[in-house]
């Protein structure tokens, strides 16, 4: 395994009272040095590195939605399509990205440049429709937007 | 918890002690709250399938019973007397029935399963449901011992619980959340873990079954026999399945003070050696041409020729593994019909043990725990790990001296150990002392250990301390019963004989030890009592057929001192032992009847004080602990670690053989519990191995005196230093000091 | 002679006047009512699949315990019934057998059905225990020997036909 991921997990581990309660933030630094997803490789090693099981280690990543376990895009685009996003359109953003990227929600390019998903509540009700694009949100999004969040990925 | 509490459960008075679960304190009133998640030695209730609905005066929402405790003045109304919670629980089940299958018919857990017997009670008649319901690949392997059917899944989470919060191995786990949870394991790995498969008996529903009782049989068509194991020293109650005068399953047979409940995947899966393929039925005697089969007649003819052709000079290889009447039968044989006395052993138990006995379920509540010895305690006896575990979840301290303990003590040195702590300026034993729940174990072999053990407890003062306990976890499974039962089948005492005769080599683990196998070298003769060809090969004059517990009436002594009752699950394709070593007996004129109640009549007048065997009951109770009586100074047996020499070669390393659970020649017989047997692998210390250069996955080659072996290495950051550890199978005939080299 | 007697006596001779009701069997077989239960059958799915799945509920509903059903688990290779299992051994000791039917009510595939067949004698008890071939087979239709029309009964109103 590569040493600095131990290392650094270790170091996040010092922070807590014991190893296991480091797991998200163990996570965390482990899927970003896996291309943005967490391979059973990834998980071995976080499972090492806080002596738990690799099993525990997937039962907390397929819980939360921000573990991905499945291999993404190099750019992932996230559209809320919660209740005030969803009053505000976001079923035609959703569609808009579907048409322009030419895949559905949840499914990734052929060329493996993009990630397109749906999501919960990203926590900006006010300025509906939200779309996070690298975890960068895009605030009051309409569906004629969306054409130039597309080109700015593929650049 | 000795004040009550007094509350009403449909309109009846409760009253029970404070803290109790309502769904205990309705079972006490006689009023049923059904469950499906609830299993109160899980730990505390999740809550998580809502069919313990009921109504709580004072709440305002159906509440999930299985979370609360009676409280003073509560007023609770289940489904019976609230059509609330009577619609709720309807409800709950339509809910939980939206998704599976009512395969029932294909369904093994089909006739005892909570899920149908709860909906046949309180569910709907039919379902509202018109969409297809979800569908998954199945059945899928778990491991080779366990399929999971998702369909049939409620999501409980019992299994996952159980594999989290009691074994503690956390393999299985929920993986994604709300309707896509699902129960797996780690990719495609297998759930690999001594007590897997008490998930199959936590199920409610027929999600996790048994691959080996896949499609055996159904409820109606089987006999549950009540039997004890006899694959280790705890003794754990079981039930065994037979169905048309075949074992078809293991399951546990809840004794509280023994078991808890639980029990290993090694009593519950292995079950399938009785129908081996190599399994002796007929008696063998050595011809022209090897092993060849002759009757029963011929056989005790043969036997009687080799016993007295011997005149007294016979040793006696005992397993431990036999029922305390068999290993009585033939010391009545041997000793009073023959006068031959010597026996070998390869245990140090001792009853002195008994002064300081108590349940194996003091641990769980004692506070400090002290195991001393280089074995795993999960290889001697695996239920004692779980007790330990559950100590340590209720906030006990185990400290653990060996050579992989948290205190690192040299190989063998666990009778220093007790020394030291039996020593006034111990810092733990004075702790030992002052705790009125403090444990005592030794998990290791030889050193004698039982006696030691005996002689600290009683330096420490355990005697007077009802919450304070030893235990010496003995290699098989009956070593007190056998030793006492052969001590007591007649009196005098003669020396070694030399040379020997004959060996009589009295079951598989005995026929299986080198030992022997090097004792018989030095016998001109020798009879072999074996289940299985392969032992039998190559050094018998006479085979005569074996039975495994499970087949066997009797008694046996377990590592507490508890006097337990084996019950024949299904007969023996051979006679028993009894029937023809009473037989043998006639013929040297000494009596031995070949019922085994009736002889442990005679025995227990000797031994246990004229207990009866309808005294033992389904679950046995444990004596009373008696007065101590200092052991004898000079062990029953030898110990290999006894006489080691201190110091070793430089540069070389200690070889820690230990006998893995998952091994023996039960366990090579089933195939699929293969995958649960260890790698092939030797553990090192972190320093030896950087000393060499070594890592975790390296092939190593272990060399000593012309033989070497060839493994994988495995960091163990617990192992002390100078000690090269690997299973028994795999160590070969290294000897005591291995040079280890990078391959 | 008192009167009793001469009153038997001229039932008696009304009834040799009389045509008999008497059916010839074997030569003549009697049909049976359709819902008669006679010796069991095991159905077939119409794509050749058994139906019984081998779950042993007519094992439990027999009073007589003349049923053994031993299951197994269908493979890709070995498929033998639609569902995960199949029966690998069914056998009804039919000397046992009662005709109650409650296996055919126990039977949620509809696998099992008892048939019109009542002519089960055998030389030997072994032979009356019928395995699953047996009871899967078409039964042998045991035709009558003669002509019907010879050995049927003359009255009209126990006619086969009527």
């Amino acid at each position: 395994m590569s040493p600095t991921l131990h290392d650094e997990i270790r170091e996040v581990v010092k922070e807590y009272p014991e190893p296991r309660s480091a797991i998200i933030p163990a996570l965390r630094l482990a899927q970003e040095r896996h291309g943005g997803w967490l391979p059973d490789e990834a998980f071995r090693q976080v499972a090492e590195a806080l002596d738990v099981t690799p099993a525990y280690c997937v039962s907390i990543a397929s819980f939360y939605d921000m573990f991905h376990t499945e291999p993404v895009g190099r750019h992932l685009v996230e559209v809320c399509t919660n209740v005030s996003c969803a009053v505000s359109g976001a079923q035609r953003v959703v569609e808009a990205f579907e048409r322009e990227l030419g895949v559905h929600a949840g499914e990734t390019t052929e060329d493996g440049n993009v990630t397109l998903r749906t999501v919960e509540c990203l926590g900006g009700c006010g300025w509906a429709t939200v779309v996070a694009v690298d975890n960068r949100h895009h605030l009051r999004v309409q569906a004629g937007d969306v054409g130039g969040i597309v080109k700015e990925l593929g650049e | 918890m000795s004040d009550l509490v007094k509350l009403t459960i449909d309109d009846r008075e409760v009253e029970v002690a404070k803290g109790t679960g309502l769904v205990e304190t309705a079972a006490a009133a006689g009023i049923e709250i059904p469950v499906f998640c609830y299993e109160p030695r899980l730990g505390p209730a999740v809550g998580a399938c809502r069919m313990c609905l009921v109504e709580v005066e004072g709440m305002p929402k159906l509440q999930a019973g299985c979370t609360l405790t009676a409280q003073d003045g509560m007023v609770v109304h289940t489904a019976s007397t609230s059509a609330r919670a009577a619609e709720g629980q309807k409800g709950t089940l339509e809910f939980i029935l939206v998704n599976h299958p009512l395969d029932c018919p294909v369904c093994d857990k089909g006739g005892e399963c909570p899920l149908q017997d709860l909906t046949f009670r309180y569910g709907p008649g039919s379902t509202r449901m018109t969409f297809p319901k979800l569908t998954f690949d199945k059945p899928i392997p778990v491991s080779p011992l366990i399929a999971l059917d998702r369909e049939r899944c409620i999501l409980c989470y019992r299994c996952t619980r159980f594999s989290s919060d009691v074994a503690e191995d956390e393999q299985l786990i929920a993986r994604n959340r709300g309707a896509y949870s699902m129960i797996a394991t780690f990719g495609d790995e297998p759930y690999r873990a001594p007590f897997s498969g008490n998930v199959i008996e936590l199920c409610p529903v027929g999600a996790l079954t048994s691959t080996q009782y896949r499609f055996e049989a159904r409820p109606w068509e089987i006999q549950d026999v009540p039997t004890v194991c006899g694959l280790c020293p705890a003794g754990c109650n079981i039930r065994a399945t037979t169905r048309e005068g075949l074992v078809k399953r293991v399951q546990s047979r809840n004794h509280p003070e023994v078991d808890g409940g639980w029990l290993c995947d090694k009593g519950r899966f292995t079950f399938p050696h009785l129908r081996s393929d190599d399994r002796v039925r007929e008696p063998l005697v050595r011809g022209t041409v090897g092993l060849e089969p002759v009757s029963w007649d011929a056989a005790l003819d043969r036997a009687e020729e080799l016993l007295r052709g011997a005149q007294g000079k016979i040793v006696t290889a005992l397993s431990g593994s036999e029922t305390t009447e068999i290993a009585y039968g033939l010391g009545v044989l041997l000793r009073r019909g023959l006068g031959a006395h010597s026996a070998v052993l390869d245990e140090s138990t001792s009853a002195a043990l008994d002064a300081c006995r108590a349940p194996l379920s003091t641990i769980g509540a004692a506070e400090l725990v002290v195991v001393v010895g280089d074995d795993e305690v999960v290889d001697r006896a695996p239920i004692v790990d779980l007790w330990l575990r559950k100590a340590r979840r209720a906030g006990a301290e185990i400290v653990t001296i060996g050579a992989r303990g948290s205190v690192p003590a040299p190989v063998g040195g666990a009778a220093e150990a007790l020394r030291d702590l039996a020593a006034a300026d111990s810092e733990l034993g004075g702790r030992l002392r002052a705790s009125d729940r403090a444990i005592l174990v030794w998990s290791g072999s030889g050193g004698g250990g039982g006696a030691r053990l005996a002689e600290a407890a009683h330096a420490l003062g355990f005697e007077g301390k009802p919450g304070c306990a030893v235990f010496h976890l003995p290699a098989r499974a009956n070593a007190r019963g056998v030793a006492e039962a052969w001590a007591a089948a007649a009196d005098a005492d003669e020396a070694d004989p030399e040379p020997i005769g004959l060996l009589v080599v009295s079951g598989d683990e005995a026929a299986g030890d080198p030992s022997v196998r090097a004792l018989a070298e030095r016998a001109s003769t020798v009879i072999a009592i074996t289940m299985f060809h392969s032992l039998a090969v190559g050094w018998a004059d006479l085979v005569l057929p074996a039975t495994a517990s499970l087949e066997r009436e009797g008694t046996a002594m377990n590592l507490e001192g508890r006097v337990q009752r084996l019950r024949r699950a299904v007969t023996p394709p051979v006679p028993d032992e009894l029937a023809w070593l009473s037989k043998l007996a006639e013929r040297f004129g000494v009596a031995l009847s070949p019922h085994a109640a009736v002889v442990f009549e005679e025995l227990s007048g000797r031994i246990y004080g004229g207990l009866l065997l309808e005294q033992l009951g389904e679950h046995a109770g444990l004596p009373a602990r008696r007065p101590y009586e200092a052991p004898e100074p000079t062990p029953l047996a030898h110990s290999p670690e006894a006489n080691v020499p201190e110091d070793h070669f430089v540069g070389t390393l200690r070889l820690l053989r230990y006998t893995p659970l998952f091994s023996g020649h039960q366990v090579e017989r089933v195939p699929e519990l293969q995958f649960q047997r260890p790698e092939r692998e030797v553990a090192l210390s972190t320093v030896d191995a950087d000393r060499r250069g070594i890592a975790t996955g390296d092939l190593v080659s272990l060399r000593s005196n012309g033989t070497s072996v060839e493994l994988r290495a495995r960091v163990d950051a617990r192992l002390v230093e100078g000690v090269a550890r690997l299973a028994d199978e795999h160590a070969a005939h290294l000897h005591a000091d291995v040079e280890v080299v990078k391959a | 002679m008192p009167f009793g007697t001469l009153k038997g006596f001229g039932v008696t001779l009304k009834h040799i006047f009389r045509q008999p009701i008497t059916q010839q069997y074997p030569e003549y077989k009697r049909p049976v009512y359709p819902r008669f239960r006679g010796r069991h059958r095991l159905n077939r799915h119409e794509n050749g699949l058994e139906k019984c799945v081998g779950c042993s509920l007519c094992a439990a509903a027999c009073p007589s315990d003349c049923i053994r059903v031993v299951a197994a688990e269908n493979t890709a290779e070995h498929r033998v019934s639609a569902g995960e299992r199949y029966a690998r051994i069914y056998e009804i000791n039919l000397s046992r057998c009662i005709f109650c039917g409650y296996c055919e009510l126990a039977c949620p595939f509809d696998a099992i059905t008892l048939g019109n067949e009542f002519e089960l004698s055998e030389y030997s008890r072994d032979d009356l225990i019928y395995t699953k071939d047996m009871l899967l087979a078409e039964p042998i239709k045991r035709v009558p020997v003669q002509d019907s029309d010879l050995y049927d009964t003359p009255i009209p109103a126990y006619k086969s036909s009527s």
